[in-house]
């Protein structure tokens, strides 16, 4: 990826001297060659971007059966307060459900649970 | 969502499955959908014994004969969990989980033979099959999304 921005730059590099001469103005050039590669940044990018994106009904259903069976794992740890393991998985299920809950909510939007 | 999964699943998976025993296991699976929805325990029981009670051809793919088997399995373990019968559904889903791997197939096998262990008050060994399922389901999660 880099080295093809950088493969576009040096082309665009080249470009200048077949342009007309223009009154001097690097910045403005500079400018120019600055959005040629974030325009070329994002067509190099989009494809991949949009194979990254998640699979909103998948995960979304992925998170609530973690969230139900750390419901189910508490309730059972409950009924039996001696239990120090069970205690344990019940932490750690509530903990994989939050965390499952806010990485899929930061990418879909997922159906209220009834 | 669990059926269009599966369904899904089932497709893919169906590269060296031979057309007929994917049309039998999805006819299997309509018939007991059908019979579910009218409150037919049996008939559901009836349809997917039919599907795990067949050696599947010699043909089938290994994966794609366990997640098939599996899916079922898990069914029928879920039927027998709903008919308070948690003896025969700790049968099928053990069944199931003797097929091995580590997907959704075999994690919902891990919950209903929770379900099944609860209804036995073994609730301690309940729990350790739902928290197995719950970190199997976090994995798959993790995979799912992109980094």
């Amino acid at each position: 990826m880099r080295v093809l921005i950088l493969l576009m730059m040096a082309g665009c590099a080249a470009a200048p001297q077949e342009r007309a001469p223009t009154t001097s103005q690097p910045e403005e050039d500079i400018a120019q060659l600055s959005r040629a590669i974030e325009q070329a940044e994002r067509e190099l990018e989009g494809p991949s971007m949009m194979a990254q994106q998640a699979d909103c009904s998948h995960v979304c259903e992925l998170e609530r059966r973690i969230c139900e069976l750390a419901e189910r794992i508490c309730a059972i740890a409950e009924r039996h307060p001696d239990a120090a393991d069970a205690k344990d998985r019940c932490q750690d299920g509530r903990l994989r459900c939050e965390r499952a809950h806010a990485r899929v909510r930061a990418q879909c939007t997922c159906p209220i649970r009834q | 969502m669990k059926r269009l999964l599966f369904l899904a699943l089932l497709a893919g998976c169906s590269h060296a499955a031979p057309q007929s025993w994917v049309e039998r296991a999805r006819d299997a699976h309509a018939r007991a959908d059908a019979a579910l929805a009218r409150g037919d325990l049996d008939g559901g029981r009836t349809a997917l014994r039919e599907l795990v009670d067949v050696p599947p051809p010699g043909a089938i793919a290994l994966d794609d004969r366990r997640v098939v088997l599996q899916d079922a399995l898990y069914r029928l373990a879920e039927i027998e969990n709903s008919d308070r019968r948690p003896q025969a559904a700790l049968a099928w889903a053990d069944r199931g989980l003797a097929l091995g791997g580590r997907d959704l197939f075999y994690a919902n096998l891990l919950v209903a033979r929770g379900h099944a262990r609860e209804q036995l008050g073994e609730d301690t060994w309940a729990l350790t099959d739902y928290h197995d399922a719950l970190v199997i389901n976090d994995e798959i999660l993790e995979k799912a999304l992109p980094r």
